[in-house]
């Protein structure tokens, strides 16, 4: 993958440059925002600490499993026989596919990452090293968490055909019920409650709230059997999902 | 141009027969692409619970600003983005571009009106309606020559997209994959759903001359809502035929160093 990239530097190059402006836009919309505002503090957050938070969320945001998720497209152009002949275990690896290619993304998009902290640097405050020990194991359940969440609605193509248009609508709006576009303390009234019982929640919000360091220990732990959960539940219901549909799959001509 | 509108339309009536036939693609894609404005309204939303103006404009005129952006965008869409995204993903890599090469009508355009997506209007009477909105509630009454501002860079704000498109989509007559440099007109929406107050002046001077994406949104809005300074006009009218001139030259050098895959 790292050859791949690097093979097509010029894309490469742009990628970066666009997270890059992503970033920079939300930073410019809410340095306007504080600067015309008499409020120091707006819904729990400081400048710095909101500046903080979409920096987190633009790192979190390269773990982003849209485009490293293939069984919608092997299901739906049969390639997936050809994975169903050879002697492994098919789920596990719809769970380790992405995880490789989202390290090596990862990895890649670093360029990017440096250049926002150094134009905000001003504006972000980095987490002491054990917070970010635990910053980077909410990460994993998070990522964990939305694989399995994503695989789920890619198995529906067994049985309802290709879901491209579909996974990417969902994705649009999880990413959005998770907090990644403000957070989800700044939607008032019962919506912002609703949002903060959801599992979307966990996906960008919680972690990003992790890198702050605004959750105590337990707060943390509590956080974390709450994604264990959805991590299980996710993974009975993509198992279910996946079992019965392949009941109903015909690889013609492979 | 007579031409271009018997092929424009009949492109159009196949886009729709064809798009008849898959119903549930239609509404996914349909809300897919008015999901994006809903949320960057909900955010504007947001955003003007913690203060009553950015850069200097109200929540209405901002209003104003994002659904102006949106309707062009989403025109665009509709109309030319599937065409001139397949080119730079596909029909130069595969040689399908020598069948645009070989008709009698102009390739550059041919290629960018052959796949409209018809769906993607669907959601322009939703933007249509947070404009009216917003026009509504502004509190004041707009003068009819701001208005005629208006529509004349509108329309200029279309080509200017346009143009700012094909100039991202040619290098794929030399580069193979070149999918991020595509989507540079999509994520600089992001860009363009505020008002260029807000970014500092260095940031205000690039996008305003070398990435001209300001002339696209904030421009016709400011003269819609603000004094139609005439040379906000003059500029706006230069730079959207200095681009377009920019990428029929580029396209045309490019076209050179087409070599058929097919042949």
């Amino acid at each position: 993958m790292l050859k791949t990239n690097w093979a097509y530097s010029a894309n490469y190059f742009f990628s970066q440059i666009l997270d890059l402006i992503f970033f920079l836009t939300f930073f410019f919309l809410w340095k306007g925002v504080y600067g015309n505002s008499n409020e120091l503090i707006i819904s729990g957050y400081t400048l710095t600490g909101l500046i903080t938070y979409y920096f987190a969320t633009e790192f979190i945001f390269r773990f982003d499993v849209i485009g490293a998720i293939y069984l919608n497209w092997d299901i739906w152009d049969g390639t997936l026989t050809n994975w169903l002949i050879k002697p492994l275990r098919i789920t596990l690896l719809c769970i380790i596919d992405p995880i490789v290619e989202k390290t090596m993304s990862v990895i890649l998009a670093l360029p990017g990452f440096i250049a926002s902290y150094f134009i905000a640097r001003n504006y972000i405050d980095l987490p002491s090293l054990p917070n970010f020990g635990l910053f980077i194991i909410t990460l994993l359940l998070s990522f964990l968490l939305n694989i399995l969440f994503n695989l789920t609605f890619h198995a529906l193509c067994f049985k309802h055909g290709d879901q491209d248009n579909n996974i990417e609508l969902i994705n649009y709006i999880s990413w959005f019920l998770a907090g990644g576009f403000f957070p989800l303390s700044f939607v008032p009234g019962v919506l912002g409650q609703i949002l903060q019982i959801l599992p979307f929640k966990y996906l960008m919000f919680f972690p990003a709230n992790v890198f702050l360091g605004k959750y105590d220990p337990r707060e943390i732990i509590l956080g974390w059997i709450g994604m264990l959960i959805w991590i299980l539940i996710f993974y009975f219901i993509f198992k279910r999902v996946y079992r019965e549909g392949l009941k109903h799959y015909t690889g013609v001509g492979r | 141009m007579k031409k271009f509108w018997r092929i424009t339309y009949i492109l159009y009536r196949n886009a729709v027969i064809r798009d008849l036939k898959i119903s549930i693609s239609i509404i996914t894609g349909a809300l897919n692409h008015l999901m994006d404005g809903v949320v960057s309204i909900a955010l504007i939303f947001i955003v003007y619970t913690k203060t009553d103006a950015i850069g200097g404009w109200n929540i209405y005129e901002t209003l104003i600003l994002i659904s102006s952006m949106k309707i062009i965008t989403t025109i665009f869409s509709s109309w030319l983005k599937k065409g001139t995204g397949l080119f730079a993903e596909h029909m130069v890599r595969t040689g399908e571009y020598d069948f645009y090469l070989t008709k009698p009508f102009d390739p550059m355009i041919a290629v960018s009106i052959s796949k409209p997506r018809i769906y993607n209007l669907i959601n322009i009477p939703f933007y249509v309606y947070i404009f009216i909105y917003a026009i509504n509630h502004l509190g004041r009454s707009i003068p009819p020559v701001n208005i005629a501002c208006f529509f004349l860079l509108f329309i200029c704000a279309f080509l200017l997209f346009y143009a700012l498109r094909l100039i991202t989509v040619i290098p794929a007559f030399w580069i193979i994959k070149s999918y991020e440099l595509v989507s540079i007109t999509d994520r600089l929406q992001n860009v363009m759903k505020y008002p260029a107050d807000i970014y500092p002046r260095t940031m205000a001077i690039l996008l305003s001359t070398l990435l001209p994406i300001f002339a696209i949104s904030y421009l016709p809005v400011k003269v819609l809502l603000f004094e139609p300074r005439l040379e906000y006009i003059i500029y706006t009218i230069l730079i959207t035929g200095l681009f377009l001139l920019l990428a029929r030259l580029f396209w045309k050098f490019g076209e050179k160093h087409y070599g058929s895959a097919s042949s």
